[in-house]
């Protein structure tokens, strides 16, 4: 499945542009995560995927397929999954998900069979005859995430999945969209929380005031490499560093180095093949380089690309 | 396939929501001790004052128990069970919960649909609840046996049409304070033409110790083609308010006013006065809610556009049915005529052409005028939009002023030549059927005209394959 964003373009009253010839695509396996500042676009951009809005002009496909003009065939296709649940007192999380497994068409035993499944995979089996009201935020998230996957879709859009969930939480909310992905959907995120994102996403899209900018002139022009050295190696390596082609500049970082690069991964190979050359062997080798959190700071600058 | 399948899923999940409400799961239980209690107290009344000669003679006793029954299911139908659902529908819209259920297979109309069925059905149990003791009331005697059958049957269709009529305000896009003023207005105006109305003429028909020979063609449409008509229009009105911006959303409403244009149209000719009355009252509305359709700026969709046949004929033809403005309204009026034509052709012994032909001149002048108002709104829309809604506003005053003006005629209020030659005019028509021919013709030629123009953004993307 090969979901392609072509030129969408989302003007709302007063000419406020929310979403401004946005471009992008992913395939099944790939969890992308889509980061922006707040009212860069994010939500529009993910409701108009889901069908729940439309854009001005430009299309959404899934292999091929556009989501504006056979919005039926999308529903099967597309999980939503938005940033809350209704609060309700008088619906069960069973209740709630069968609802949703017979509006999106399941008839007989498959119904009971898409519930079962998903309250398994997301762990509310047990919670199961509990009304949505009694429930923590993250066991909200979780029911949320299930509905989204009721239907099998091979696509799933996120819109801050992680928003208000303790740490806990949070890291079986990103140990359940690796396994997805690994299940081979298709899985668009967004989250304000980078180092989550850059945990479980294969690559990232960066938007801002409706515009995707280009986070590749971010990676390329700065590169940052983590060194840390046994103490009675770690001054002698500093001269090793600065010798090495490719290596911009060094500079002391706790028990170790930052090594600043002018390009990323050749550089990065150069300079350890240099110091295992010269028997200096690191215990911590990191590419600092690419870091979502570095990335966006830097583009988010108004670099449009 | 199990029968739970079949059921619409709204239904299913408003029935279950409903099962957990504490205040619905009170009001079943008391119901029938409320009702128990309030006949007991009105038969010891009725008996109190009979003499005992009365009593020993078995004079009826039933009327006064079923009133009483009656007043008190009818509040729980027309008032309790659609306010809830009103209410609740209002918080779900209000909260934007109900925006999932269009990420999935369900229609705005099924979600309507299930949402008036499943208050249907709690009318329906309500009224079951009740039915004991209305027929306690019939072997009480006083009272027909149809009764029993007819008032709760009325009292569950009322029921219905209330919790129709609820959903509007609930499913508009307005504040909350916008739509209890709206709710209030509704429940306070319009029963009184409706449902309570035709509630209370069945009921006074058969207490007055009327027999079924008096229940009247009147009547018949008052009980039962009136709440039919309103609770398909308030489907379609709430479908449309519901309805997600990719689909068609104005479809359903469409559709719902070219068949109750189809049906109602011809009983503003109908010999009986309520009927005339009450259905050139809903012509009045229903044309002034095409005018708002008509002049409001809808795009074709793109699902429209896709699924348009191939063939340029045909995909000129189906234009009209692409589109929720004014075409479509257009040529709503002129199936409406047709089917009319048909319905008078079929059904009227005593069928004549002249008869026929005032009926299609008055549905042509009435659809064109409404056509050619629409179209110039909605040219004048964009560049000035306060003149286009006072346009709008104007056209909708003629259309009410000439329908007011032609109640009065035929209530002899008064008799006004000179309102015969306007256009709209149901009397004119068939006092000058030359004149008002010549009109129509005039009429239908510049509404085309005004609809070419108007639309013609329009048909440029829609007529590309």
């Amino acid at each position: 499945m090969k979901v392609e964003v072509t030129n969408l373009v989302k003007t709302f009253d007063r000419g406020f542009r929310a979403v401004d010839g946005l471009s992008f695509s992913f395939s099944s396996g790939e969890v992308i995560g889509f980061v922006g500042p707040n009212g860069a676009g994010k939500t529009t951009t993910m409701r108009i995927m889901s069908t729940l809005d439309t854009p001005d002009s430009g299309d959404i496909t899934l292999d091929g397929v556009s989501v504006l003009d056979h919005p039926e065939q999308a529903h099967r296709l597309i999980g939503f999954m938005p940033d809350d649940l209704p609060s309700r007192t008088d619906t069960t999380v069973d209740e709630y998900l069968d609802f949703f497994a017979r509006a999106y068409g399941l008839r007989g035993a498959a119904i009971r069979k898409a519930v079962e499944g998903v309250e398994e995979f997301t762990g509310l089996t047990e919670f199961r005859d509990r009304t949505l009201h009694a429930l923590s935020k993250g066991m909200k998230q979780r029911v949320s995430l299930a509905r989204a996957l009721v239907h099998d879709p091979a696509v799933l859009i996120m819109d801050e999945p992680a928003n208000g969930l303790d740490p806990r939480a949070r890291i079986e909310l990103r140990e359940l969209v690796k396994a997805l992905g690994e299940n081979g959907k298709a899985i668009l995120i967004s989250s304000h929380i980078l180092s989550e994102l850059e945990e479980m996403c294969t690559s990232s899209v960066i938007i801002e005031r409706g515009r995707r900018l280009n986070a590749d002139a971010a990676v390329s022009a700065e590169t940052w490499i983590k060194l840390r050295f046994l103490p009675d190696v770690n001054e002698k390596a500093l001269p090793i560093l600065l010798e090495t082609p490719g290596v911009i500049a060094a500079e002391s970082s706790g028990n170790g180095w930052r090594v600043k690069t002018a390009s990323g991964d050749e550089a990065a190979a150069a300079l350890a093949e240099k110091l295992f050359a010269r028997k200096l062997v690191p215990i911590l080798f990191e590419p600092e380089v690419g870091k979502l959190e570095d990335i966006f700071m830097h583009v988010t600058k108004g670099n449009l690309a | 396939m199990k029968l739970q399948f079949r059921i619409n899923p709204v239904t299913l999940k408003e029935l279950r929501q409903l099962v957990r409400s504490r205040l619905i799961l009170w009001g079943m239980a008391v119901l029938p001790i409320l009702l128990l209690v309030t006949t007991a107290i009105v038969l010891s009344s009725e008996m109190h004052d009979m003499s005992p000669m009365e009593v020993t003679y078995g004079k009826g006793l039933g009327g006064g128990p079923l009133i009483a029954v009656a007043v008190i299911t009818g509040i729980v139908t027309c008032g309790l069970i659609p306010l809830f659902t009103s209410i609740k529908t209002a918080i779900e819209t209000s909260k934007t919960s109900l925006g999932l259920e269009f990420t999935t297979a369900l229609t705005s109309a099924q979600i309507a649909t299930g949402k008036i069925t499943a208050a249907a059905i709690i009318s329906a149990i309500a009224v079951a609840l009740a039915m004991p003791f209305f027929v306690l009331s019939y072997l009480m005697r006083g009272v027909e046996l149809v009764s029993t059958v007819v008032v709760p049957l009325e009292l569950f269709v009322a029921g219905i049409v209330m919790s129709s009529l609820g959903l509007l305000p609930a499913c508009s896009r307005r504040p909350i304070a916008m739509k209890i003023i709206l709710l209030v207005a509704l429940y306070t105006v319009l029963p009184i033409f409706a449902t309570s109305l035709s509630a209370f003429m069945t009921f006074r028909s058969w207490h007055s110790g009327g027999t079924s020979s008096s229940w009247s063609y009147a009547g018949m449409f008052f009980a039962f083609v009136v709440p039919l008509f309103t609770i398909a229009f308030c489907r379609a009105q709430a479908a449309a308010e519901l309805a997600p911006p990719h689909t068609d959303f104005a479809r359903t409403l469409r559709i719902t006013q070219i068949v109750l244009f189809a049906v109602g149209y011809p009983l503003i000719f109908s010999d009986e006065d309520p009927c005339a009355f009450w259905s050139g009252m809903w012509t009045l509305v229903a044309g002034m809610i095409a005018l708002g359709a008509a002049s409001r700026p809808l795009p074709v969709t793109r699902g429209a556009v896709i699924h348009a046949p191939r063939s340029w004929i045909l995909r000129v033809l189906a234009f009209p049915f692409a589109t929720g403005s004014m075409p479509s309204m257009f040529f709503a009026f002129l199936l409406a005529t047709a089917s009319m034509s048909m319905l008078v052709l079929i059904t009227s012994s005593s069928f004549d052409f002249n008869d026929a032909r005032r009926i299609i001149v008055h549905a042509f002048e009435c659809g064109a005028l409404v056509v050619i108002a629409g179209s110039i709104a909605r040219v004048i829309l964009d560049a000035h939009p306060r003149l286009a809604k006072s346009l709008g506003k104007i056209a909708v005053a003629y259309i009410a002023i000439i329908n007011g003006l032609q109640l009065l005629t035929e209530l002899d209020v008064m008799d006004r030549d000179t309102l015969w030659p306007f256009p709209c005019c149901i009397e004119g028509a068939r006092r000058l059927p030359n004149v008002h021919l010549v009109i129509a013709i005039v009429m239908v030629f510049a509404a085309i005209c005004f609809v070419m123009v108007a639309t013609r953004e329009d048909f440029k993307r829609f007529r590309k394959p």
